[in-house]
């Protein structure tokens, strides 16, 4: 055997096998294909099976959420249910492909919910790819059973990674200045919601002006500004504690505090004997330190997400623009050159975008460019749209919206809206009254 | 009468029988003769015949391998390899998370001589393993493939799609 092994006849077969082998898919055949679609994947979501009465409506309530999440993000179309041609099954049941292919459907959700006792449940799903027949992901959780709405945005955030790539953002909250009341008597309170508009909270009762919330990038805490006896005070609340820390009082107007990426600094703008420049103030030594010094109005000043950079609006050359500066308020250099005035603007959490406000023709804009200006694209647009914040993963906008005012002179209402960076779906978040200056927060740490 | 012939018959016969059994003799020594040298040639025979086997299976190999670059020589135009790729792109839905994916997706892909897709293979595992960009765009791609069966094959060159790779390349989705 091993002669037979070493002689060149069975060499010259093993050349001439691997030989072929290597060429089975010969590469000289070899199509590139450069182009495709950008458009929501149509997806089916059956009701999650449940043994009994309750299990059946936590089931079905599990689909339901998952499927406004979905449909939400602007990257995927919901097949109504009732065109369904096969009942949902258990995730542990390999579905019978053919009867999802035609309806057009390209992914499969499947799930359970299982009683385990009077408060536990057992919440299982499995994604399938419809086209290639096979599972791409599964998951099963033992949770409260009050915890199903979680559990949704959980399941949510695993679809969504596991189709896009992309970090889902189900998982989060939002912090927003909830108004009512007259115009002239406007009341505003800090309230916190869930992503979606559910499990709302008023964190502060209306005896004092709250403006611009803003969550760190790293802890569930929120900075914000508050006129307390018309002072103007710059507060950090946390979330998880429910106590509030006042960081400073600063005479004159305060802007739009915001926090630092690593969560040590806020950065901010202060007005002072008519000019208004950016700050920055250290959380540990409450050190303050000034990176701008002009006679025009620099205000609401944001990180890039390394740190190293900060853009802000500035009048200094005539309108308003936006600028960027190095963390130490060194070269500064104008980005926008777009027609109308543009403000607000934020660094998306993965730096390759900056969300802003434009004003042009009577006419607001919500948009997107690259940090150097370049491609500029604008998502929405309407009578006042202002105040854009980021979601976690980068690819979804929140801001708030006004309506013209109504002839009576009453001021028309304000509310929260959401919209994907290709600009595809605008939705409202429905919260129980007026909002305005909303800002996200990251994942909730598990 | 009745001996005679007998007589005269026993004889022949005899002679006969002699010569059968001389010639049997003969016979069976060249056959054994003849078997010897078979022997011999059979063991020579069946060295070569091993040999001259392999050689042939070798050729048969070489000659499929001949037929196949012949086969490569039929040369694709600019508009077969259009139809494909126009046709395909249609089915390719891909997420702008795909910017993130910075190389080209190869899928080895087996067709029927009808254009209908046998198999769809995502040629780089490991990076579809440890990639979550990567994986996704490649499931799209997959789909894409899955979904444009059969393809539309240039007419008389079908053996070329038998096996071959399409490369997908995300880099049209920018600036999200």
């Amino acid at each position: 055997m091993r002669n037979y092994l070493n002689s060149s006849f069975f060499k010259v077969l093993i050349f001439f096998y691997s030989f072929l082998i290597s060429n089975s898919f010969a590469d000289d055949v070899r199509i590139k294909i450069n182009s495709g679609q950008v458009e929501p994947l149509p997806i089916a979501i059956a009701d999650f099976t449940g043994g009994e009465g309750k299990a059946n409506e936590i089931g079905r309530q599990i689909a339901e959420v998952i499927s406004n999440n979905l449909v939400g993000s602007g990257q995927f179309k919901a097949v109504e249910s009732a065109a369904f041609i096969a009942p949902p099954t258990s995730p542990s049941v390999r579905p019978n492909f053919t009867d999802w292919t035609p309806l057009g459907i390209k992914a499969l959700i499947t799930g359970s919910v299982k009683n385990i006792n009077e408060q536990q449940v057992e919440v299982e799903f499995r994604l399938w790819d419809v086209i290639a027949e096979t599972d791409l992901i599964g998951l099963r959780l033992s949770v409260n059973e009050k915890s199903w709405r979680r559990v949704a945005h959980i399941i949510s955030d695993e679809i969504f990674e596991r189709l896009s790539g992309d970090s889902g953002y189900f998982d989060t909250r939002i912090v927003y200045v909830a108004e009512s009341g007259a115009q002239n008597k406007r009341l505003k309170r800090l309230a916190i919601m869930d992503q979606d508009g559910e499990n709302h909270q008023y964190l502060t009762d209306g005896s004092f002006l709250v403006l611009t919330p803003r969550f760190s990038p790293t802890t569930q805490e929120i900075t914000y500004l508050a006129y307390f006896k018309n002072e103007p005070r710059v507060y950090i609340f946390n979330l998880e504690t429910g106590e509030q820390e006042l960081l400073g009082s600063f005479p004159g107007m305060t802007f739009a505090p915001r926090f630092s990426p690593q969560g040590d600094k806020i950065i901010m703008s202060l007005a002072e004997k008519g000019v208004t420049d950016i700050y920055t103030m250290n959380l540990n030594n409450q050190e303050v330190v000034r990176l701008t010094n002009s006679p025009s109005i620099d205000t609401s000043p944001s990180f890039s997400p390394d740190g190293k950079k900060i853009i802000f609006n500035s009048d200094r050359g005539g309108s308003q623009q936006i600028y960027i500066m190095d963390a130490s308020g060194k070269n500064i250099k104008r980005i926008s050159y777009g027609q109308g005035r543009y403000a607000t603007p934020v660094w998306a959490p993965k730096g390759k975008l900056i969300a802003f406000t434009k004003m042009f023709k009577n006419t607001f804009y919500i948009g997107v460019m690259s940090p150097d200006g370049s491609g500029e694209r604008l998502l929405a647009k309407g009578y006042l749209v202002e105040g854009p914040t980021w979601a976690p993963n980068g690819r979804v906008l929140m801001y708030f919206k006004q309506d013209a005012p109504i002839d009576d002179g009453k001021s028309s209402s304000v509310n929260l809206y959401k919209i994907d960076i290709t600009g595809f779906r605008e939705t409202r978040v429905i919260t129980p009254s007026d909002g305005s200056d909303p800002a996200w927060s990251p994942l909730i740490p598990n | 009468m009745g001996g005679f012939k007998p007589k005269c018959l026993q004889p022949e016969a005899e002679i006969i029988k002699n010569r059968q059994k001389e010639s049997l003799a003969k016979g069976i020594l060249n056959t054994l003769a003849k078997s010897q040298k078979k022997v011999e040639k059979n063991k020579k025979d069946k060295k070569e015949y091993n040999n001259t086997e392999i050689l042939k299976k070798i050729k048969k190999i070489a000659g499929n391998s001949n037929r196949q670059v012949q086969q490569t020589e039929i040369k694709l135009s600019i508009t077969d390899i259009n139809k494909i790729q126009n046709h395909v792109k249609k089915f390719w839905n891909v997420s702008y998370a795909a910017s993130e994916v910075k190389m080209v997706i190869t899928l080895k892909i087996r067709t029927s001589v009808d254009g209908s897709i046998k198999s769809v293979i995502i040629y780089d595992k490991n990076l579809y393993q440890k990639d979550k960009f990567y994986r996704a765009t490649a499931d799209t791609a997959r789909r894409a493939v899955l979904d444009s069966s059969p393809l539309p094959l240039p007419k008389g060159k079908e053996k070329k799609f038998e096996n071959f790779l399409f490369d997908f390349d995300p880099s049209f989705i920018t600036n999200y």
